[in-house]
């Protein structure tokens, strides 16, 4: 029987007598348009060898045929490869593992050995929707494959290729995991998403891994969120192992909990190979529940990718550490500063009032007075700049109803009390009113009647209180429906157009030409309770004879 | 012409309260004074001292006076306290001292206003920094007054004029 020429319309199994390498080599002979080869190997050794199969390519390509071959290009074969690459263009694919040929007729199978000399049956088919479902499967793993000249070059120049998987499998993660620990001889990067992550991890032995290679001299950085469990656990679990010189210490740092941006494991082994382990439930406590797909690869673009999101995770958390620290050494020394500077006002007060009474004379106990007002000044202004730094450094998202009316009557109440050598006489009428802010409302109020104070000559201040809602009788409110208006008006010395301007400007630039008082009196009203703020002329053309703050404050619904 | 008499001179008045029966027995109410800021301890000894008490002990620690209270070597009715000195706190320091002598009152002067509520909680009177002459003299009254074997009730603070403003402006 002839094997390459049998009837039309025809699968079977060919019983060949002569060798497989033989039947293939009557494959090329026929007139050929084109000719598909996918091989297990090129190195054959078949009757001809490599010769012989490069002359049966060059009879198609005589032909006006074209060759395409897919094979896996090695080392050891790249000879080979060369030699055919003169009639056929061929492609690179690591792990075929069959042998099949397809015209634009006929399909031939063989086993998938390497043997091309053994004798045994071979699948042949001139059907043709057999012959297309063949064509179409080399047309897939093809469009795969890379040009075999890229891959030559890579192995004249040495360079591995890369290696890419996808695992599904929990437990066949689970063991590459663990094995990529156990080979690491340089460095082992590790994020894990949540804490619940390293909990899970720990469970099946991962930390000790880390340990253990951390022992063997490999450096170990580690970043996971941190729960009261892992610090009671772990408790030298710290970067501060490292500043005590323990040079085999873990390098661990608490992360902020990536989950919401990343909810993937990474793991990298000495710069060269990764492992994303996908959380698929992160809730879970068991490793196999929690993880999805995984995937490995020692791809450099890949690999570096994944060091870079880590080395950013890492530097974020240490800028983050960083500015807590310095947040927290600026609270401190400024509370040492204030602290420390109301004790020297307390001295400098007590001593110039026991002075005051020793002395004889109006104008030394003028002298003495100006001490005393300088100190009380002095005071004023450091209670003023912890207020303001209070009022800078809060979260603001604890914003609830407050109660206007009384807060503005505390205020009033406290300045009196702080002043009782002045003789505040308020006018006001208040209604119930309720806002929106926090306990630091008081504090708008007692810097703006306090600035009255302060710029009002005499012992009398006269102060008059307005609380309206807005779109009130005064038809002023327009945009400020939804708001209360709180009008304090004194008539003091009043404010210059230059330093209300600065006023409106954000912070600590107010201070400069105002003091600290309008400067918590904006960041409070503005930047945290979302209200409005003006400085008016009690007498529109003329701003020495009293000022009039107006603040606006989101109602409560 | 001499100015107004200042009303320090009627704020150091010798009190009244100052010469009954202290908790101590010795005829006169005993202060203490535990303060880390010398200038500080230097002016409320005095103040105490024109007041007509007995500054019986000075302390710059806590543990100080606990040792000076439980060897017995004073016994003070009262003791102003600061809050921040080194080692143990003032809050902490009164509570331990109280536990052996409940009768001790205690006036926490502290610029720490976070410290208020607890104070007074305790059962402390408290003194924000930095306070007026005249504040810190009704207040060591007061306290004095109310002294558990002092009939001091009758030992009120007078009645002491509001400081004078002087002409002279700065």
């Amino acid at each position: 029987m002839n094997a390459v020429n049998p009837p039309r319309g025809r699968t079977e199994m060919l019983d060949i007598s002569e060798d497989i390498a033989g039947t293939i080599k009557k494959f090329f002979t026929n007139d050929r348009k084109r000719v598909d080869v996918c091989a297990v190997d090129v190195t054959l050794n078949h009757p001809g060898g490599i010769a012989g199969m490069a002359e049966a390519y060059v009879n198609v390509v005589k032909n006006g045929g074209r060759i395409r071959l897919l094979t896996e290009i090695t080392e050891e074969n790249v000879d080979s490869v060369a030699v055919l690459m003169k009639s056929a263009e061929i492609r690179h694919l690591p792990g075929i593992g069959g042998n099949f040929v397809v015209s634009d007729t006929e399909y031939l199978a063989t086993p998938g050995t390497r043997d091309f000399r053994m004798k045994g049956p071979v699948l042949y088919s001139n059907e043709d929707a057999f012959v297309r479902h063949n064509e179409a499967l080399f047309e897939t793993l093809w469009i795969n494959a890379i040009p075999a000249s890229q891959r030559v070059r890579d192995i004249e120049e040495g360079f591995v290729a890369p290696t890419t998987e996808l695992h599904f499998d929990a437990l066949q993660i689970q063991r590459l995991y663990t094995e990529l620990l156990k080979q690491a001889r340089v460095e082992i990067l590790l994020l894990l998403p949540t804490s619940n992550a390293f909990h899970r991890d720990e469970k099946i032995g991962i930390i000790d891994l880390l340990r253990k290679a951390s022992k063997r001299g490999v450096k170990v950085s580690l970043l996971a969120p941190t729960d009261p469990l892992i610090q009671k656990i772990f408790p030298a679990f710290e970067v501060k192992d490292k500043e005590k010189g323990d040079s085999n210490a873990i390098n661990y740092r608490a992360i902020s909990d990536t989950s919401s941006r990343n909810t993937t494991k990474i793991l990298v082994i000495d710069r060269s190979a990764s492992l994303m382990i996908e959380e698929r439930d992160p809730s879970k406590k068991d490793f196999a529940e929690a993880i999805g797909a995984a995937t490995y690869t020692t791809s450099d673009p890949t690999v570096r990718s994944n060091i870079h999101f880590f080395e950013r995770v890492r530097d974020e958390t240490d800028q983050r550490v960083k500015e807590e620290r310095s947040r927290k050494d600026a609270e401190l020394m400024q509370d040492i500063l204030a602290h420390d500077m109301t004790n020297y006002n307390q001295v400098i007060k007590l001593n110039a009032e026991v002075l005051e009474g020793k002395l004889g004379n109006e104008e030394s106990l003028g002298f003495v007075q100006t001490i005393l007002r300088a100190a009380d000044g002095s005071s004023d202004l450091i209670k003023r700049a912890k207020t303001l730094s209070k009022v800078l450094s809060q979260d603001k998202g604890a914003l609830h109803e407050v109660d206007l009316r009384q807060s503005l009557v505390r205020a009033l109440s406290l300045v009196k009390e702080s002043n009782p050598d002045r003789r505040v006489k308020s006018l006001h009428n208040l209604p119930d009113a309720r806002v929106i802010a926090d306990e630091l409302l008081d504090e708008v109020f007692v810097n703006v009647l306090s600035n009255a104070l302060e710029y009002t000559d005499g012992i009398r201040v006269p102060i008059d209180l307005r609380l309206e809602q807005a779109g009130g009788p005064n038809g002023s409110a327009g945009q400020r429906n939804g708001c209360w208006r709180v009008v304090i008006t004194d008539h003091g010395r009043g404010i210059p157009d230059e330093t209300k301007r600065l006023v409106s400007r954000r912070h600590l630039e107010s201070a400069k030409g105002s003091g600290l008082g309008l400067s918590i009196v904006r960041a409070l009203v503005v930047d945290r309770y979302s209200g409005t703020l003006e400085l008016k002329n009690r007498i529109q053309s003329d701003y020495t004879k009293g000022t009039s703050v107006e603040i606006w404050l989101p109602k409560a619904e | 012409m001499v100015a107004t008499p200042p009303r320090t001179q009627r704020v150091l008045s010798k009190s009244r309260g100052s010469r009954k029966k202290s908790a101590s027995g010795s005829g006169m109410a005993s202060i203490a004074i535990v303060e880390n800021e010398l200038n500080l301890i230097s002016i409320y000894s005095y103040v105490v001292k024109e007041l007509g008490f007995k500054p019986v002990f000075i302390a710059r620690e806590g543990e100080e006076i606990l040792k000076a209270v439980a060897d017995g070597r004073t016994s003070p009715d009262v003791i102003i306290m600061d809050y921040r000195l080194p080692g143990m706190n003032g809050i902490e320091t009164a509570k331990r001292i109280l536990e052996n002598r409940p009768a001790t009152r205690v006036i926490v002067a502290s610029a720490d206003d976070s410290i208020r509520d607890e104070s007074i909680s305790l059962g402390f009177s408290f003194l924000q920094k930095p306070f007026s002459l005249e504040t810190f003299a009704k207040r060591i009254r007061r306290v004095v007054s109310q002294l558990p074997d002092n009939p001091s009730s009758t030992v009120a603070a007078r009645s002491l004029p509001r400081r004078k403003r002087s002409s002279h402006r700065a």
